[in-house]
């Protein structure tokens, strides 16, 4: 075991956030004496930190992996990349959350402050090879997330959001935590790397049902099948913005969790098997769900709960091909919902919840942001020539011939049970008209089409396109870096 | 021709419509859209005049190869072989007639139509040139999407429904496919299409992949319980959109059997056949008889594709170079034919606002050329003798005859119904008595209409006239694919899987020849003939080998009388292939020359058979001018070499694999010097 081994150099991305923090805590403290500096601050302080912290992940993901902190701490390849995606993806949020319509002004940068806080646990967490630092950097970034729910200004629901968020979330990390006292005492061993060579068959139950346990902490983030019911809640009751950011940055970080765990598994065990059906479940469920929702962001929660359930199938062939796939469907997922959010917040100009009503005739008044709407839904069917579709077929590429081949029927299956209401958003922004004595037509010229909004819907959308017609320079990357964990 | 004109041909074909479609952004007015895409689909049809230099063979021509995601194998891959070569040409010149049949057709969000048509341009082109699975997916999906808007944005009072219906029904279908891209990755480790449609798979492989193909393609061809999105689509969509969706989306149903089905699961395609037929015979009497009862002109219209499909897949699945020819021919004629009797329909509704049969009465008397057109298109649409729909019908039936006159029997109430329900809608729009003195102020047709329909007239003359236009074109590539069909579905025979690598005892083998009539491998049977030698060749009963005994040659002789008296006349001498040396059983003297002479009506499929039982067809470059009989033939012939050799090696390798498993177990008597790698 290697010793406190600390070097700067490899660990930028985590320094940057602190930093950030650390600036955000000031502006908070300044806030009532100086809120003009506040709010350059709180403006300030995300962007820069974003971008430093993304490009210092890409600059340092062909590196060797180094081993941090008495091996506690990994910076390898994959742990880059989730840290380039939750860079990218917080960059987005808070240019999404610019000027949140329900925030009130003064909370500004104690938004920003928890927000940043989680992006930093979630960093922590990419990077994160053993059981307690897992969980602690999950906690890190879970309980300042718990703050962003309710900050909705007068909501209820908010209200009750972010209850349900925090007193769920405290059940599942119980549970996580009870799930890792019986591994430890079962494997003797807190470390990833010694867990590998572990044995994990139903012949050492107690790890086994630790692990179970554990997991089931991880699936509440990634809202999995049955760890799925906070999230159709939470997304409604949060302001557009905030759900924007709870529906893609903890998910990554629940992602790396399981790709690391992956390596546990071996096709064809019971554990394995189980996921395998988690994820058939997830995907199945998710989608039946979505399809008789109304309030859109309801329908994104569902679905979501099916791209849990996607994002598995990457995990149980155990190949590195798998990993990659796994890791390259995160993306995919953060790209297409980031884009269907950021479309959310632009219509909803009073922060309201949205319906697929309050799309119709949105081809008319921005034909950018439908254009960029269709390309977020078609990615999210995955159908061609979008990412979602690629990030997909990979994922059943990988499974396919390890014994889970009626995994990937059912996800192809359910394809044609999610283009339904995926397909209605495109349906609702083209081809409807608002009625005119509807609330939609009232509001109708109140959608935010300024050169930002459509800007941001614009790049979103090229990369959603883009990486589904040009996937394979990323790919490699993902590819190069999941062979470091599974050879 | 093609060293001047030297550019990706595909590609450009491709993509142009595409960067095209992205131009129009700087369109100013509606008819400066219009103007261009009209413009920009000249220079289409302009840019596709290289593939006139498609040379007549069955190879994937024009061929391009780039690198996609190394990772998953995935490579950019374009080329045309006869088949698709078709198909290619007529996505492109639907598009200049799709654009002037919408010139005062549709009058609202013009842009955005003129986007959707190009971009469905570049999905047609784009599926039919695609040689890599998923590009292929890639295309086959992306364009339900333009499609999809153009019926919902642009259709009729009842578009939302027929949109949502063919949009779920068709991508329903393609998820399957999907799985099977995915399950013939894993099982063949590439996403190349000429690589799979030559590689062997395993019969119960075959199976599943088979129903996973046929539930796509069905729904999209659209065969008979799979059709009812067909009818609402053609009806509420704009005549742009139906045009489109005759001309090439249900072809590229039909391409899909061609192009997977067979080659790929071709024992299964034969498992299938008797179901595949039923539902063709199905889908031509059911067609047939629901427009007969139709009062809507377009929903006629589109029941009779139901019918004219369903020749096509008849032709499909009776796996006969005449059938496939057929098929193709008739998927041709349907896209032109239909294709254009849209656009009428398009035009009369623009006049009369109605669809309705009975407000279109009497036009002969106040459009007289645009009953002609109306009538010429009816007549080639039910397979009038001198147009082009006689052609390719009568090639179905003749294969249906050949296959079994009970088919053929079936189909030929179904080309009657055809006649019965085009003349009785053209007589009533001809002669009918309109109740009140409608249609005097309308105007024939004008320049543009006679601009649009003068195309679709000239090669319905001229294909009916002059069928070997086209035959030509596709007639390698069908032998060639019928063959290959012929070959890979024998070496996937269930009675082979099942016995596979397994002694076979001298009773099964014996039993085995019997019931496997079709199977190419020859077996050693003659030994168990011979009772004396009996203990000496007990290891050869074991299994089949690559001696021949051309007494036994019974697939082949089934199949073609030609063929075993080139057998029996030439094979006498070991043959030396890539592969190794066949050792030939027992007859006379082995004179290619005069077995060629023999071969008058040598037809490729048996020439194929040939090869792969072991006959060296290198040695066939020497025959040029031999027999002045079938001098007609040289030039296909000096060609056969070269496109044997690429393709039946392949098909050989397994064979020999195949057989390459037995020497292990000493049950041949040649050596197999085996050089696979």
């Amino acid at each position: 075991m290697s010793a406190l081994n600390f070097q700067w150099a490899s660990l930028w991305p985590e320094t940057i956030f602190l930093g950030a923090i650390i600036v955000l805590f000031l502006a908070v403290i300044a806030q009532n004496r100086a809120p003009a500096l506040a709010l350059f601050l709180s403006k300030a302080a995300p962007l820069v930190a974003s971008l430093a912290a993304a490009m210092m992940a890409v600059c340092s993901m062909s590196n060797e992996p180094v081993s941090l902190f008495f091996d506690a701490y990994r910076v390898d390849g994959l742990s880059q990349f989730f840290k380039l995606l939750i860079a990218g993806g917080y960059l987005v949020a808070c240019l999404n959350a610019w000027a949140p319509t329900t925030l009130d002004p003064p909370k500004r940068a104690d938004y920003f402050l928890f927000l940043t806080l989680s992006a930093w646990g979630l960093t922590l967490l990419a990077s994160a090879s053993e059981l307690v630092t897992i969980y602690l950097a999950l906690e890190l970034a879970s309980y300042s997330l718990y703050i962003l729910i309710p900050t909705r200004s007068k909501s209820k629901e908010a209200a009750e959001a972010g209850l349900k968020y925090i007193l769920f979330g405290a059940a599942a990390t119980a549970l996580a935590l009870y799930g890792l006292s019986w591994i430890i005492a079962a494997q003797h061993t807190t470390y990833l790397k010694e867990l590998t060579q572990a044995d994990w068959s139903l012949a050492n139950p107690l790890g086994t049902l630790g692990l179970y346990l554990f997991l089931g902490g991880i699936f509440f983030k990634l809202a999995l099948f049955p760890f799925h019911f906070w999230c159709p809640d939470v997304y409604q009751g949060a302001s557009n913005e905030t759900a924007a950011i709870v529906a893609t940055l903890p998910k990554m970080g629940a992602v790396i969790i399981l790709i690391r765990l992956a390596v546990l598994l071996t096709p064809g065990e019971t554990l394995t098997n189980f996921l395998a059906f988690l994820a058939a479940v997830s995907i199945t469920y998710g989608n039946l769900a979505a399809l008789v929702q109304k309030d859109l962001k309801r329908m994104l929660g569902f679905s979501s709960v099916a791209h849990a359930g996607y994002i598995l199938v990457g995990l149980v062939s155990k190949t590195p091909e798998g990993l990659a796939a796994a890791a390259f469907y995160a993306l995919a997922y953060l790209l297409m919902n980031l884009l269907v959010f950021w479309i959310i917040s632009r219509i909803a100009y009073d922060g309201r919840n949205l319906t697929y009503d309050s799309l119709n005739g949105l081809a008319k008044r921005s034909p950018i942001l439908a254009l960029a709407l269709a390309a977020g839904a078609f990615s999210l069917v995955g159908l061609p020539p979008t990412v979602g579709f690629i990030g997909k077929l990979w994922l059943l590429t990988s499974a396919w011939g390890h014994g889970y081949d009626w995994l990937v029927i059912v996800v192809c299956v359910n394809s044609a049970i999610a283009i339904f209401y995926y397909l209605s958003l495109v349906r609702h922004a083209y081809t409807e008209e608002p009625a005119e004595d509807s609330e939609a037509y009232a509001t109708i010229n109140q959608t935010n089409v300024s050169a930002f909004s459509r800007l941001g819907a614009l790049a979103l959308g090229i990369l959603v396109v883009g990486l589904g017609v040009v996937p394979s320079p990323v790919f490699g990357a993902i590819l190069k870096a999941s062979r470091q964990l599974l050879p | 021709m093609d060293s001047s004109l030297n550019y990706p041909v595909l590609s450009v074909l491709t993509f142009w419509p595409l960067v095209a479609a992205i131009l129009l952004v700087f369109a100013r007015s509606e008819r400066a859209t219009r103007i261009w895409t009209l413009i920009a689909s000249l220079i289409e049809v302009a840019l596709a005049w290289p593939l006139l230099a498609f040379q007549k063979t069955s190879d994937f021509q024009f061929l391009e190869s780039l690198p996609w995601a190394p990772e998953w194998g995935l490579t950019y891959s374009l080329g045309v072989d006869g088949i698709s070569v078709l198909m290619v040409y007529l996505s492109i010149l639907t598009l200049p007639v799709c654009v002037l049949c919408s010139w005062t057709y549709i009058g609202r969000r013009v842009k955005e139509f003129h986007v959707a048509l190009l971009l469905m341009t570049t999905a047609c082109v784009g599926v039919f040139s695609a040689l890599d699975l998923v590009l292929f997916y890639v295309f086959w999906e992306a364009l339900l999407i333009p499609m999809y808007l153009m019926i919902a944005i642009w259709g009729g009072d009842d578009r939302r429904y027929a949109s949502i219906k063919f949009f779920l029904y068709t991508l329903a279908g393609s998820t399957l496919l999907l799985v099977a891209i995915v399950a013939l990755r894993i099982k063949a480790g590439t996403f190349y299409i000429p690589d799979l449609m030559v590689t062997q798979f395993p019969f119960k492989f075959q199976y599943w992949i088979f129903l996973a193909f046929f539930i796509a393609f069905a729904i999209k061809v659209p065969m008979f319980p799979f059709h009812t999105w067909l009818p609402a689509a053609h009806v509420q969509a704009p005549a742009a959109g139906s045009v489109i969706l005759a001309a090439v989306l249900l072809k590229m149903g039909t391409y899909g059997f061609l192009r997977f089905s067979l080659p790929m699961a071709p024992a299964a395609s034969l498992e299938f056949a008797p179901i595949m037929i039923a539902i063709s015979v199905a889908s031509i009497l059911y067609g047939g008889a629901i427009a007969l009862g139709q009062s809507d002109i377009k929903k006629l219209i589109a029941y009779s594709s139901v019918a004219h499909m369903g020749f096509v897949t008849l032709g499909i699945f009776v796996f006969s170079v005449k059938g496939v020819q057929g098929a193709i021919f008739q998927m041709l004629n349907h896209g032109i034919i239909t294709g254009a009797l849209f656009t009428l329909v398009g035009a009369v509704y623009e006049r009369s606002h109605s669809r309705d049969i009975a407000k279109n009465l009497g036009l002969g008397k106040y459009l007289p050329a645009f009953m002609f057109f109306w009538g010429l298109f009816g007549l080639a649409s039910f397979g009038f003798p001198g147009t082009n729909g006689f052609v390719g019908e009568f090639l179905v039936i003749a294969a249906a005859f050949e296959e079994s006159v009970a088919i053929g029997l079936l189909v030929i109430p179904g080309a009657m119904l055809a006649a019965a329900y085009i003349l009785k809608v053209t007589l009533k729009m001809a002669w009918g008595q309109p109740a009140s003195p409608q249609g005097r102020g309308w105007k024939d047709l004008k320049k543009k209409e006679w601009a649009y329909l003068a195309l679709p007239a000239v090669l319905v003359i001229y294909l009916g006239l002059a069928p070997s236009a086209v035959l030509n074109i596709i007639t390698p590539s069908v032998e060639s694919a019928v063959a290959g069909f012929h070959i890979r579905k024998a070496l996937a025979d269930p009675v082979i899987a099942e016995e596979d690598l397994k002694p076979v005892t001298k009773a099964k083998a014996t039993k085995e020849t019997a019931t496997a009539q079709e199977t190419v491998a020859a077996q050693e049977t003659v030994a168990t003939q011979e009772t004396a030698a009996q203990e000496t060749v007990a290891t050869k009963e074991t299994a089949p080998d690559l001696s021949l005994d051309v007494n036994n040659v019974k697939a082949a002789s089934d199949l073609n009388p030609v063929k075993t008296t080139w057998l029996k006349t030439s094979l006498t001498e070991p043959l030396t292939l890539s592969h190794g040396v066949l050792n030939p059983a027992k007859s006379g003297p082995y004179s290619p020359a005069t077995a060629f002479n023999n071969l008058n009506q040598v037809d490729y499929y048996s020439l194929t058979l040939d090869y792969a039982v072991g006959a060296d067809f290198n040695g066939l470059n020497g025959f040029n001018g031999l027999n002045p009989e079938v001098s007609w033939l040289n030039p296909e012939i000096s060609s056969l070499a070269s496109f044997r050799a690429k393709r039946l090696n392949r098909q050989l390798d397994y064979l020999v694999d195949y057989k390459g498993a037995f020497s292990q177990k000493g049950g041949l008597t040649e050596e197999l010097t085996h050089e696979r790698s």
